[in-house]
Order: structure tokens, then C-alpha cells, then sequence
């Protein structure tokens, strides 16, 4: 066994960075060898932040060879993680014009297609990858993935299980067919498969955040909340838009013309729409909190989810008990700081779970907004004169806080706000 | 050419500086301008004559400019005068080499490792093997070495160059036919160890007692040697308890690490794997110790090669005492990824027991704390205090912050153009600035043991974290 070999058995045992600095030594040795040049282009596309330095280093693969289908289907998986699918596109199609024999290729151009959210695409072309090689566990992930996001049950059951039973040690095979049972709404079986995923791949983030869901979803509120996600991801996110700004149309127009009917009708729409709206973004942190609950799986928890849970979940509980207790007790200062911490956690679910850095910024400094109004709220109250004697300026700063926080409703749609930045 | 500048500006404030005038050299060397260089260094003799880098610099100048015999004479000279100075023999041992003198060459450079290991280099000492300088092969040129300390060539090295050790020596003819080395007798033991009681207690129950009573242990059907596997952090001191470990069992130790495996031609990596193994046995007792053994007993399903499929094979049957006599040969493995072993390697006779190695303790931690400030210009250290601060630290993690606090110790001695001792206050700083590599590895530890212990072999894992499943 050479160094190569080495590094090649480090990078399949997911040992990407140890991986990585002995294909720098082999290439410090041989300079000319695109193979190597590939192997660690695929090791630093698998790790964060090294995304366009896999970009470079494919590209100084195809530079010394540029006849090799491989190097291009490798650097269109590399495109599509840099979120490049139209250029991946390209790559792929450079390949399979290379080498149309092979499924590696196809299976590219399906993760293409993949990124652009074109999911009959992806079932098209995983589809041929997997009929020139029937056991390409690439493609036949990418085919289960397609066909549970187009809601074609039936076809995605029968994909799983010839999944599973050609890759039964693949840990992506059951994350797959994690997310499939996840789909039928069977929380259990999801568990199982998630389980198992993780026994093959301990370090698998995607087996960890499935069994994190299966755990949610063992409560009937948070598996609505997945058929929802589920169908929302049916849709690239143009229509997504679309569909949230018609519902959101669809809504204000019932609400006007119920206000012509019956105000006190008007009145309890607008509640039932406010608690769908928190329904939605309350849902993950919510289910953190009953995770916490769980001696046994809030050990899958990541320190961030901890958090959130207990902002979301333990701010709702408390401000909802505030708010009765004040109301029911006619405690102004209760009241309004139950109103706060509720309106806390609509930003908070954004916050401490957040991929993105920019969102985690924005939206934690909201929070952290809204916590300073409410205890100066509160403080103010309990020393001071009734919630309604309040002096404009507070009364004017706490709309504004509040209306920052109803603001996080439609700015955590937007992706760069709650995906990580490629590098 | 900006460290150039910004030397003589330090310069021009502490004209006489003699540790900035050295660095200038060096800078002016590294930029090859050999005419200012050798102004420097000249400048250095004048006022300090003896100064050893001065005079080894210019040597090496003289030798750059092809004037080789000058600078070996000069440095025999330096060697003579100055023997307990490292770089002075290792540069000799170039200028031999150069001169096609392998053997001398090997006599140098084992001279200076001896001084200074930190100097050890894999490349030159393949080039002086190869040049026919090969260990042992000849007894020093004065093998009568001085043991009263006297400042006298040779005197460093006594217990090296004792001619009954040389006749003792265990390993030295087939590890030159192996052309491997490995260390004879550990010089460490437990009580050289600070901290890590814990693991040492592990040891002792799962190595050195049933060793020490083979047939009690045989009486319950149990054997001594056998596979101990050491698992735990990268940087925590598994090599370092191993070497100890063969020091409290007084056994000879075989260091064997990957790249004296590791061969680019199918079936050579299986043969010398077969000879290391015969070798320990021909000098049992033995302690073989195998770094990253997870190389070597990878999990078969990861291999993509046969080649390396052959080797785990090999290895296996090597430990099997079924296939070979191993009484008296225990074999020791250090891993940071435990998980990535072939299963068949977890089965009993083979690596049956595992042994925890987690980050230094308190105790250990300060005992590493005083070594990396032994010899350096610190004031004011409280070893106790800091390493109550550097939690979680491996030792690697502490020279880093030795490092750290040096570096800005060094910015400021620059701007001032003197000596600029390193404070506690500075070691907490750069130890703020340092994260502890382990944590990284306890994430990775902490899901394997969650999800992948259905034996229970990361339990001590569990336990180190406090969690309780």
C-alpha cells in the first residue's frame, strides 16, 4: 500500500482532512498527476468552506487531462454544491459527450437538475444513469430523492426498497428511505432507518437531522407541519413565492370580505391566521423543546438546537401562562410580557438554529430587540403607572419591535437569510 | 526583503544587538545575498568571537560559495570546541555527506539528533543511508567515551557509544537488514510521566499485571501479551505511554510507524510486516508499538485496493497466535479513529482490550507546561495556574500557545531591539487565542459512541463527556 493508497482509504473513511494533506504531499511529489488532483478536489468538495478550492483543483485536473469524463462530472457535482446549477449543467454534458457509457456522468447531470429544484428532470436523468448501471447508489438516491419531492409514493416505495436492498450498508440509502417513511407520515419507521444510518455513518449530518425529525414528528402537530414542508418542496422557489404571496392574497381578501359580514368573524380569522403563521415558524423550535424533554434523544441535539428550543418552545409556554395569568388577574406588566416573549419567538426560531451567518446576525439582533422592549416593558409597569398610561416613545418603540419581529414571517423565506454561504 | 528593513531599523537603535544582527545574517542568507550575510556574521565575531552560530553560518557561507574543505576544517574546529552544540554536527553531517563520506556523515547526524531531535530529518537520513551510512555499522571514532561530563567530543553521548550496549544491542543487525530502526530500551517510565493516573492504573491492570503473573492469569485461562489498543485525541500522549509502558515492563520497544510500512510495490508492505513481527519475537520480550494503527487494520469494506486488503490479512495472521508464536510480544496499538478498525481486529487474541487516552490531566498538563518553558525566556510562570486555564488542551494545543505568546514575545523584542522575556499574562492570552484540537474529536467520538457502541467499546468515551445513555 502506497501514501496514495493511504489517503485514498482515509478519504473513504470520511477522514476528508487527513485525506487531504497527503494528496498535498503526493502532489508535492508529483505535480503532474490529475488523479490525484480529482481525489482531493472530491475531498474538499465534502468539506465546508472548501468548495471553490475543489473548483480548482478538478479544474487543474482537467487542465493536465481534459479527455477524462470523470474530472467534468466531478466538476459539475462541484457546481451544483456552489450553487451553480446551470453551470453544472454544462460540466455534465461535457462529460457525458466524453464518455455516454457512463453512469457517473448521468448521475451528475441529475444532481444538476437537483440544485435547480427541477425534480422530474432528476428523476429523467438518474433514471438513465441507473439504467446503463443498475446498482449506481448516486443515482438511485437521487431517484428515490425525486420521486418523494414530485409526492409520487407508490414509484418511491418500490425505488427505497430496491435501494435498500442493493445498498443495505449505504448510509444515504436509509436517510433516504428515512425521509420516504418520514413522507407517509410513519415517524417510527423513520426512526429505524435514521438509526441505522447513523450506525454506518456516525459523523452523517443528514442520518443526525433525519432522526432529529423523526423525533419531532412523533407529535401529530409537528408531522402537519412536515406534510406542509413536504409540499411546499414539491415547488422551485419562485413558485414557492408564489404560492406563499397567493395564500397570503387569498387571505386578506376573506378577511375583508368577512368584515363585511361580521366583525367578530373578521376577528377570529385573523387569529386563526396569526396562529398558522406562528404555527409554521414555530413548528422546529417547538419540536426542540419536546426533544429536550427526552432524556434520550436530546442527546442529538447540537448545542444551537438547544437553544432554540428553549427560546421557542420555553418562550411560548411562558409567554402564553403570562398572558392568561395577566389577563386572568387583570397584571399589566404579566400581559405584555407574555405578548413579548411570544412575539420573541417568531425571530428566536430564525436565530439559533440558523445556517446563515447573516441571518443569524439579523434576526438574533431582532430578538435580542424584542427581549430588551419587553423587560423594559415590564420593569417600566411594575414600577411604574398602568400598560395604559405608557408614554408614546415606548408605546412607539414597542410597535416597531413588534413589527420586526412579524417581519421575520416573510424575511425568513428568503434563502441567503437561512442557508450557508458556499465558499 | 520587509524582515530585511524592518532588522535594520531594530538595528539602528541596538547597534550591537547580536541576536538581531544573527537574524539579519540569516534574513540576508535566505534572500542569498551571501556578501551581506557574511558582513553580518563578521560583525557578530567581532564582538562576540566565539559566538556558535556566527561560525556556523560562515561555514555554511564558505560552503555555499564552493569552498567545502574550508568549511568542514572550520567546523571540526567548532565541533571540538563546541560539542554540545547541535547544529554544528548536523551541518557537518551535510558537508560529509557531500563529501561522499556516508559513514561520517551517520556519526554527525546522530551526534546532533542525540543533542537536538527536534532536528531529526527523514530525508537527509535516507540520503546518508543510502550513501552507505548506515547505524552501528562501525563503533565511533573514539570509542572511548568521557563519563566525567568534561567539555569534550564524545561526552554527550556515552550511553549511546557504551561498547557493551553495542554488543547488547538487540536490533542492530536485522533492523539494518530491514533498513528500519527502532529505539532499544525505552528511557521513560510511569514515574517519568506526570498525571494520567488513571490511564497508567488501566494499563497496569490490563498489561502489566497479568505480565507480571503469567501463570496466575494462565490458572484462570487467561493469557498475558496479546493486542492493547490506545485510543483517544491526536496530540494526547498515547506514544508517550506506550514508550513508558515497555519502561515499567522493561521490555525492548519497537516503534513502528506507517511510513516504515508502507510500500509502494504489491507484496512488500506484507514482508516487512512479517519481518517486524519476527524480529520482536526473536528478542521478546517485546513491546511492538503501532502509531495510527487504523492504517493498517482498516475496516476491509473501506479498501478500494486488494493490495491493501492483503496487508489487514497479513497483520491479522501476524497477531494470531494460532499462526505464530507471540508469547512474550505484546503488541500495542495507537489510534485516533478507533472506529475505522476492521472489526476481526476487536476479536479476542488480537486487540481485545482498549484503553482509553483522553486529553493531559491537571498534573500532566503542568508537567507539560514546565517542559515546553525549560529553556526559554519566561518570567513569572505559574505552571499550576495555567494549566488550570488550558482545560482540554493537548500537548500539541500547549505548544501552540507557547508558541503563540513566543511569537508576540519576539514582535516585541524587535521593536525594542532587546530581549523581551515571555509573561504568564501573555500564555493566558495566546491560550484564549488557542482551541483545543480535542473538542473536535470528542464531536466525532461522542456520535460513534451514541450510535455506532453496540459492544460498548466507547463507553470510557461516554464517560469522559458525562453522558449517560
Amino acid at each position: 500500500m502506497s501514501e496514495l493508497n493511504h489517503g485514498l482509504l482515509l478519504q473513504d473513511q470520511g477522514r476528508l482532512e487527513e485525506a487531504e494533506a497527503i494528496f498535498y504531499s503526493v502532489l508535492a511529489r508529483e505535480p503532474e498527476n490529475d488523479f490525484v488532483y480529482s481525489r482531493l478536489a472530491l475531498c474538499q468538495l465534502n468539506q465546508s468552506g472548501k468548495k471553490q478550492r475543489a473548483l480548482e483543483s478538478i479544474g487543474e485536473a482537467i487542465r493536465l487531462r481534459s479527455d477524462a469524463a470523470f474530472y467534468h462530472a466531478v466538476k459539475s457535482l462541484i457546481l451544483s454544491g456552489l450553487h451553480k446549477g446551470k453551470e453544472a449543467l454544462v460540466s455534465a454534458d461535457d462529460a457525458i459527450r466524453l464518455d455516454p457509457e457512463d453512469a457517473f456522468p448521468l448521475a451528475a447531470k441529475a444532481a444538476a437538475y437537483c440544485e435547480l429544484d427541477q425534480w422530474a428532470k432528476v428523476e429523467e436523468w438518474s433514471t438513465k444513469a441507473l439504467q446503463v448501471d443498475s446498482d449506481h447508489a448516486m443515482a438511485a438516491n437521487l431517484l428515490t430523492h425525486s420521486l418523494r419531492l414530485q409526492g409520487k409514493s407508490d414509484q418511491n416505495a418500490v425505488a427505497v426498497e430496491q435501494l435498500l436492498a442493493a445498498s443495505p450498508e449505504d448510509s444515504f440509502a436509509h436517510v433516504n428511505a428515512g425521509w420516504s417513511a418520514l413522507q407517509r407520515g410513519d415517524s417510527q419507521q423513520a426512526e429505524t432507518h435514521f438509526r441505522e444510518a447513523l450506525r454506518l455513518e456516525p459523523d452523517s449530518d443528514a442520518a443526525r437531522d433525519g432522526l432529529l425529525e423523526s423525533f419531532r414528528a412523533r407529535s401529530w402537530f409537528y408531522r402537519i407541519y412536515l406534510s406542509y414542508c413536504f409540499f411546499m418542496q414539491r415547488f422551485t422557489g419562485g413558485k414557492q413565492w408564489g404560492i406563499i404571496v397567493g395564500i397570503y392574497l387569498a387571505y386578506q381578501l376573506m378577511r375583508r370580505w368577512l368584515e363585511t359580514i361580521n366583525p367578530m368573524i373578521a376577528a377570529v380569522f385573523v387569529l386563526l391566521w396569526l396562529a398558522l403563521i406562528l404555527w409554521v415558524w414555530l413548528a422546529p423550535g417547538i419540536g426542540n423543546f419536546l426533544i429536550l424533554m427526552d432524556r434520550s434523544a436530546r442527546l442529538a441535539l447540537k448545542p444551537g438546537e438547544k437553544w432554540q428550543g428553549l427560546a421557542v418552545g420555553g418562550g411560548l409556554l411562558l409567554g402564553v401562562v403570562s398572558i392568561a395569568t395577566g389577563f386572568g388577574l387583570s397584571i399589566d406588566p404579566l400581559l405584555l410580557g407574555g405578548i413579548g416573549l411570544i412575539a420573541s419567538t417568531v425571530p428566536a426560531s430564525l436565530t439559533f438554529a440558523n445556517e446563515s451567518r447573516k441571518g443569524r446576525l439579523l434576526f438574533g439582533s431582532i430578538t435580542g430587540a424584542v427581549y430588551a422592549m419587553t423587560l423594559f416593558v415590564v420593569v417600566k409597569l411594575s414600577l411604574g403607572p398602568g400598560a395604559s398610561e405608557l408614554d408614546p416613545v415606548t408605546k412607539s418603540l414597542g410597535g416597531f419591535v413588534l413589527l420586526a419581529a412579524l417581519l421575520c414571517t416573510w424575511l425568513g423565506n428568503v434563502r441567503t437569510l437561512r442557508q450557508e454561504e458556499v465558499s | 526583503m520587509a524582515d530585511i528593513e524592518s532588522l535594520q531599523q531594530a538595528l539602528a537603535v541596538s547597534p550591537d544587538n547580536v541576536p538581531l544582527l544573527l537574524m539579519l545574517g540569516d534574513a540576508y542568507m535566505d534572500a542569498f545575498s551571501l556578501e551581506e550575510a557574511q558582513a553580518i556574521f563578521e560583525q557578530v565575531l567581532a564582538i562576540e568571537p566565539g559566538n556558535p552560530m556566527a561560525r556556523l553560518q560562515t561555514a555554511q557561507l564558505l560552503d555555499l560559495r564552493g569552498r567545502s574543505s574550508e568549511a568542514i576544517l572550520r567546523l571540526e574546529q567548532l565541533n571540538a570546541e563546541q560539542p554540545v552544540f547541535a547544529a554544528g554536527w548536523f551541518l557537518r553531517a551535510k558537508l560529509a555527506l557531500g563529501e561522499g563520506d556516508g559513514k561520517g556523515a551517520r556519526e554527525f547526524y546522530d551526534k546532533a539528533i542525540m543533542l537536538e531531535a527536534a532536528l531529526a530529518s527523514d530525508e537527509l537520513l535516507k540520503r546518508i543511508r543510502e550513501a552507505g551510512g548506515r547505524k552501528n555499522s562501525t563503533p565511533p571514532p573514539n570509542p572511548k567515551p568521557q563519563r566525567d561530563g568534561s567539555n569534550q567530543a564524545g561526552a554527550y553521548f556515552d550511553s549511546d557509544f557504551d561498547d557493551d550496549e553495542f554488543d547488547d544491542d538487540p536490533f542492530s543487525d536485522s533492523d539494518a537488514e530491514l533498513e528500519l530502526e527502532f529505539e532499544r530500551r525505552p528511557d521513560t517510565d510511569f514515574k517519568k510521566v506526570g498525571g494520567m493516573e488513571s490511564v497508567k492504573e488501566d494499563i497496569r491492570m490490563k498489561i502489566l499485571y497479568p505480565m507480571e503473573n503469567k501463570e496466575l492469569f494462565q490458572a484462570y485461562g487467561k493469557k498475558a501479551g496479546g493486542g492493547v489498543l490506545l485510543y483517544g485525541p491526536p496530540g494526547c500522549g498515547k506514544t508517550l505511554i506506550s514508550r513508558a509502558t515497555a519502561g515499567e515492563i522493561n521490555a525492548s520497544f519497537m516503534s513502528v510507524g506507517l511510513h516504515q510500512i508502507l510500500d509502494m510495490w504489491i507484496g512488500k508492505s506484507e514482508e516487512k510486516l512479517h519481518e517486524i513481527f519476527e524480529l520482536a519475537r526473536r528478542k521478546a520480550p517485546t513491546v511492538l508499538f503501532f502509531d495510527e494503527v487504523d492504517a493498517l487494520a482498516a475496516d476491509r469494506k473501506d479498501m478500494r485496493t486488494s493490495a491493501g486488503r492483503t496487508l489487514i490479512n497479513q497483520f491479522l495472521a501476524e497477531m494470531d497466535s494460532e499462526s505464530a508464536e507471540n508469547d512474550g510480544v505484546l503488541v500495542l496499538g495507537a489510534t485516533n479513529a478507533p472506529w475505522h478498525l476492521d472489526s476481526a481486529f476487536l476479536r479476542p487474541g488480537r486487540f481485545d482490550r482498549l484503553i482509553f487516552v483522553p486529553p493531559p490531566d491537571e498534573p500532566a498538563r503542568e508537567e507539560i507546561v514546565k517542559i515546553m518553558a525549560d529553556g526559554k525566556p519566561v518570567s513569572g510562570l505559574d505552571p499550576l495556574a495555567l494549566a488550570k486555564r488550558i482545560k482540554d488542551f493537548s500537548g500539541a494545543d500547549i505548544k501552540a500557545t507557547f508558541d503563540q505568546a513566543i511569537e508576540s514575545a519576539l514582535a516585541e523584542a524587535m521593536k525594542s531591539g532587546k530581549i523581551v522575556p515571555v509573561t504568564q499574562k501573555q500564555l493566558i492570552k495566546s491560550a484564549k487565542q488557542v482551541k483545543p484540537s480535542t473538542r473536535k474529536w470528542f464531536e466525532s467520538a461522542k456520535n460513534y459512541a451514541l450510535y455506532a457502541n453496540q459492544s460498548g467499546f466507547y463507553d470510557e468515551v461516554l464517560d469522559y463527556l458525562g453522558i449517560q445513555k
